[in-house]
């Protein structure tokens, strides 16, 4: 049961730290149970803290580790150029702002074993900064499907066969300003693909909800009023 | 105590009936032979989930009688967690701790097969831009862009409705943003602008019109019809000074005023209607003719009654779309479901990584499932169906339906007007609960729509459903027949109601408080506050609203009628011989409404004679009395029963009737119209049915030696009893017949049926 954990890193800065953390925590823990796992940091534009608790942190232990810089602007092409460095044939997926908890990548792995074609997401997220609480996930591909077009029911956090990223790499979808959905189309393709979205016992990630800025949706709703100005 | 509970615990039986990706029916028992009355656990995929509290009357048809275990049926709904998987694998555990083993042979389905997805819609789903087919259309007006997708039969899944809740839409938002400034070309709708320029006179009069028509602008595109955010938007883009000026001298509440108007507007016509009621207005732009004054404030008058901010506190659409990238409505939370203790622990260890993550002890829990008015509204989908049929709507609103009087009174007066009007008339139940009786409505083929599709709809989704049904056009009328919900809504928006539709209210009888003495009941709590709002008070006995038009001084205030529900004379008693042991037949609720406690004294009083005991209890715990019932050898507890037919009169001598209060009861009916003679309590509205000439009547209805005098003359007299039992049969033939119980409905309701 050998993994590669593919995080993006962008602009985390200090916030890199626990998420680290969490994942040497969960790859000791594969490591006591005969797993190997290797860590790769796609750090995709990111500024000079986030880059700087990325090597610090990962130079100052022996970790399997590498950083891959890229220059998309956008987690979906990033993720695609981690997972083509990966050297195992199972890859779980990480944003570099949230936490996995320690018995996530054997869980994961254990639970792929018997399910090769699955998608794995932890059962829970825990919400935390500006909102506190549980989020459960859905298991299995019953999904009501016009919720599923309303909303995207599983975190970007998973772990799957390296074939699957493969057969379905993550889209690239640029935007300027804060609308990203490469995860919630990456879910639907996978299905359609024949692949299963299944929910591991046990397990929760921690997912970390910062204070939206008035300025952000400031600026959001003025870029959908631009055209209206420009056309008048 | 606690050893004999808990010894009781060890001993219980259960078992599993039917598991489905959103049900959980089965059966629990003490092997004692006492209901399982407590609240369960459904221990599943490592979560714990707690499903509500049983009762033993929640399924009485599934109890056993006499020595076997009594079994209480739950029919409990699943919120939409648990995969099959899963659930085959799951567990019911009691409160102290024993888990049922009750899966072996019991398979999880799916209730409803799950949809498949064609490649059409899979297209849709998987290209960021699903609204692609309508990407081609230009976006020369975000008006007739809804228009058109309103209009759209192929694509359902983008309703408008939902569009205005929820603030806008993903893809309608997406479509705005992704339109090149060249393709989005937007001259002002004309009937908007009649809006604006009302606005402009009215309450939004301090604005110039060049503010005003950026605000509208913006609204219209960015968030649907969300003026106050706009405005807001258009604040922080003006300059500092510009700002200031504009704040210090403009009242902006009528951004919130008009936006309430444009909501009611859509809510009221059901979306596409919204377009035809605009289009009444004139088609003139700024400074072109005068716009229709009078319906435009007919319009903002109506949205008086909604509050801004009780809008606008649902209406985070936008900006957590903006900053999550999906909307929130979509997640339900609630405290029922816990994770499991790994991932407890899971979590501690995470809290040492970073302190931010807090404690994992009570934090709610949201799981994805439906938007709970969607769901209530896809039973709504009936009264859309009736009114594009162009057949009236007619809700009447209850609790549930099960097995009491006043339900069987809501039934008669749904038949009686389906067989008034005929074709012209759709009937519709709306029950706040369902799993008790409502079968007898399936039988009758009434529609039904359910409120409470499952306990996590709460009560803001609930009110936005009984929104939606009275606002819908083909709706003149509704009947509450003592539906708590449509009680709360009522009193909540009584002017926005009286407007879109008449309501009749249906009243019983009064409740007396136990702790107080007092009356009460949702009449006396509920009625003042809408009595001039209300259309008709029906009652099946003129005490009952005599005595509340005393209390309120209301006589001349409001309209009050009388109903005689009919009953079908069956007679099935004709002997009146008593040859063995006197059989006196009680039926009813095991409340202590009913004189539960007298009912017991009385068959203490009287161990010659058998009392055979039908129904169970409703609204009140079955005590002492139920206790000293079962201990009586002359009285035999028969459970509860569905229908009057179950009971076989013919065996029986006498009908016990010891009611402490009460309306006219329909047993009395039945049971007058079936020929058994009758000893009766004298509250309420029954000396309406019953006089001395027509049953043994205890004017004492708390004493029972009156009781048991009056069943003594009663059974010392076999002229005496037919005697009875004939002028009651005649009365009611007469006074209770299905024509002129027609006749009274017709009277009512005509004026709304059209």
């Amino acid at each position: 049961m050998n993994c590669s954990c593919v995080l993006t890193a962008h602009d985390e800065g200090l916030i890199l730290k626990p998420t680290l953390d969490s994942i040497v925590a969960a790859g000791r823990y594969l490591e006591v149970r005969g797993g190997r796992w290797e860590l790769i940091i796609v750090a995709d534009c990111a500024d000079n803290a986030t880059k700087h608790v990325a090597t610090e942190f990962c130079g100052s232990d022996a970790l399997p580790w590498s950083i891959i810089e890229t220059a998309f602007g956008e987690p979906g092409p990033a993720r695609n150029a981690g997972i083509a460095a990966a050297k195992f044939d199972w890859i779980a997926i990480h944003d570099g702002d949230e936490l996995v908890c320690e018995n996530w990548f054997y869980a994961a792995l254990t639970a792929l074993q018997r399910c090769p074609k699955g998608i794995a997401h932890s059962h829970w997220s825990l919400v935390f900064g500006q909102d506190n609480l549980f989020w459960g996930h859905p298991h299995g591909n019953r999904t009501e499907w016009n919720d599923f077009e309303i909303s995207n029911p599983w975190s970007v956090q998973c772990v799957a066969s390296k074939a699957a990223f493969l057969e379905v790499p993550y889209r690239g979808y640029r935007d300027d300003e804060t609308f990203e959905f490469e995860d919630w189309f990456w879910n639907a393709e996978v299905m359609r693909a024949g692949y299963q979205h299944i929910r591991i016992p046990d397990t929760v990630h921690g997912v970390r909800r910062k204070p939206v800025s008035r300025d952000l949706l400031a600026r959001a709703n003025r870029k959908i009023l631009q055209s209206i100005w420009s056309a008048r | 105590m606690l050893m004999a509970r808990e010894a009781l615990e060890r001993d219980i039986v259960g078992a599993i009936d039917k598991i489905s990706n959103n049900t959980l029916s089965g059966w629990i028992a003490y092997k004692d032979g006492s209901a399982y009355e407590s609240r369960l656990h459904l221990l599943c995929a490592g979560s714990r989930f707690a499903l509500p509290a049983l009762r033993s009357y929640d399924r009485p048809d599934q109890l056993w009688a006499g020595g076997a275990p009594m079994k209480v049926g739950f029919s409990i709904e699943l919120p939409p967690v648990f995969s099959l998987e899963e659930l085959q694998g799951a567990i019911i555990e009691t409160e102290r701790g024993q888990q049922l083993e009750v899966w072996e042979g019991c398979r999880a389905e799916h209730a409803v097969p799950p949809k498949t997805l064609d490649e059409h819609r899979w297209e849709q789903l998987i290209d960021p831009y699903f609204l692609r087919n309508y990407m081609s259309m230009p976006i020369a007006d975000p008006v007739s862009f809804m228009i058109h997708v309103l209009n759209d039969t192929e694509h359902r899944t983008f309703d408008p409705l939902y569009m205005v809740d929820h603030g806008s839409s993903r893809a309608f938002v997406r479509a705005i943003t992704e339109s090149t400034p060249t393709e989005l070309h937007l001259p002002l709708n004309p009937h908007i602008s009649a809006i604006l320029r009302f606005a402009s006179q009215t309450h939004l009069a301090s604005f110039d019109t060049r503010v005003l028509l950026s605000v509208f602008r913006s609204a219209l595109v960015t968030n649907v019809f969300n003026l106050p955010f706009a405005y807001q938007d258009y604040l922080e883009r003006c300059a500092p000074e510009e700002r200031r000026r504009i704040e210090e001298h403009h009242d902006s509440t009528g951004f919130d005023r008009l936006y309430c108007a444009l909501v009611h507007h859509f809510h009221t016509a059901h979306g596409r209607k919204l377009m035809d009621e605009f289009n009444r207005f004139p088609t003139s732009v700024l400074g072109g003719a005068e716009p229709d004054m009078a319906a435009t404030a007919s319009a903002v008058e109506q949205a008086e009654s909604f509050r801004p901010n009780a809008f606008k506190q649902y209406d985070f659409g936008l900006e957590h779309y903006i900053a999550h990238g999906q909307f929130e409505p979509q997640r339900l939370t609630t405290l029922a479901l816990s994770p499991s203790l790994e991932v407890m622990a899971q979590v501690t260890k995470l809290r040492r990584l970073d302190p931010e993550i807090p404690d994992p002890g009570g934090l709610r829990v949201a799981h994805w499932g439906v938007d709970r008015s969607k769901k209530v509204l896809s039973g709504a989908t009936k009264i859309w169906r009736a009114q594009e049929e162009g057949r009236v709507v007619l809700p009447i609103f209850m609790p549930w339906f099960t097995y009491g009087g006043a339900d069987k009174e809501s039934l008669l007066l749904g038949q009686a007007i389906r067989d008034v009007f005929a074709d012209h008339v759709e009937v519709i139940f709306v029950l706040s609960a369902a799993g008790h009786h409502e079968d007898q409505l399936y039988k009758n083929h009434f529609n039904t729509v359910l409120l409470r599709p499952d306990d996590f709809t709460d009560r803001f989704h609930i009110d936005l459903a009984i929104q939606r049904i009275i606002a819908a056009p083909s709706v003149k009328c509704v009947i509450n027949s003592n539906s708590l919900d449509f009680w709360q809504f009522f009193v909540k928006n009584p002017r926005m109601v009286s407007s879109l539709s008449a309501v009749a209210t249906m009243t019983f009888c009064d409740d007396l408080n136990p702790e107080t003495g007092g009356r009460d009941g949702w009449l006396r709590r509920f009625f003042k506050y809408v009595a001039l709002q209300n259309s008709v008070l029906l009652s099946d006995n003129a005490m009952h609203v005599a005595d509340f038009a005393a209390d309120y001084h209301t006589s001349g205030l409001i309209d009050a009628r009388v109903l005689h529900y009919p009953v079908i004379p069956n007679r099935r008693k004709r002997t009146y011989e008593i040859n063995q042991r006197p059989r006196l037949l009680w039926a009813s609720r095991l409340d202590e409404q009913k004189g539960i406690g007298t009912l017991a004294t009385v068959a203490q009083m009287m161990p010659a004679c058998e009392f055979h005991v039908f129904g169970s209890h409703l609204l009140s715990e079955p005590g002492h009395s139920v206790e000293l019932l079962r201990s009586l050898n002359n009285v035999y507890m028969q459970g509860a029963y569905k229908d009057f037919d179950e009971l076989e009169i013919e065996g029986f001598d006498l009908f016990l009737y010891t009611s402490a209060w009460d309306g006219l009861p329909n047993i009395l009916l039945e049971i007058g119209a079936a020929g058994l003679p009758i000893v009766s309590s004298m509250v309420g509205g029954i000396p309406e049915l019953l006089n001395a000439e027509s049953a043994f009547l205890v004017a004492d209805h708390s004493s029972a030696c009156a009781y048991t005098e009056r069943i003594r003359e009663a059974l010392a007299c076999e002229s005496a009893r037919s005697g009875h039992a004939e002028t009651l049969y005649d009365i009611i033939s007469d006074k209770h017949s299905w024509p002129q119980f027609r006749r009274a409905v017709q009277e009512i309701f005509a004026e709304y049926m059209t």
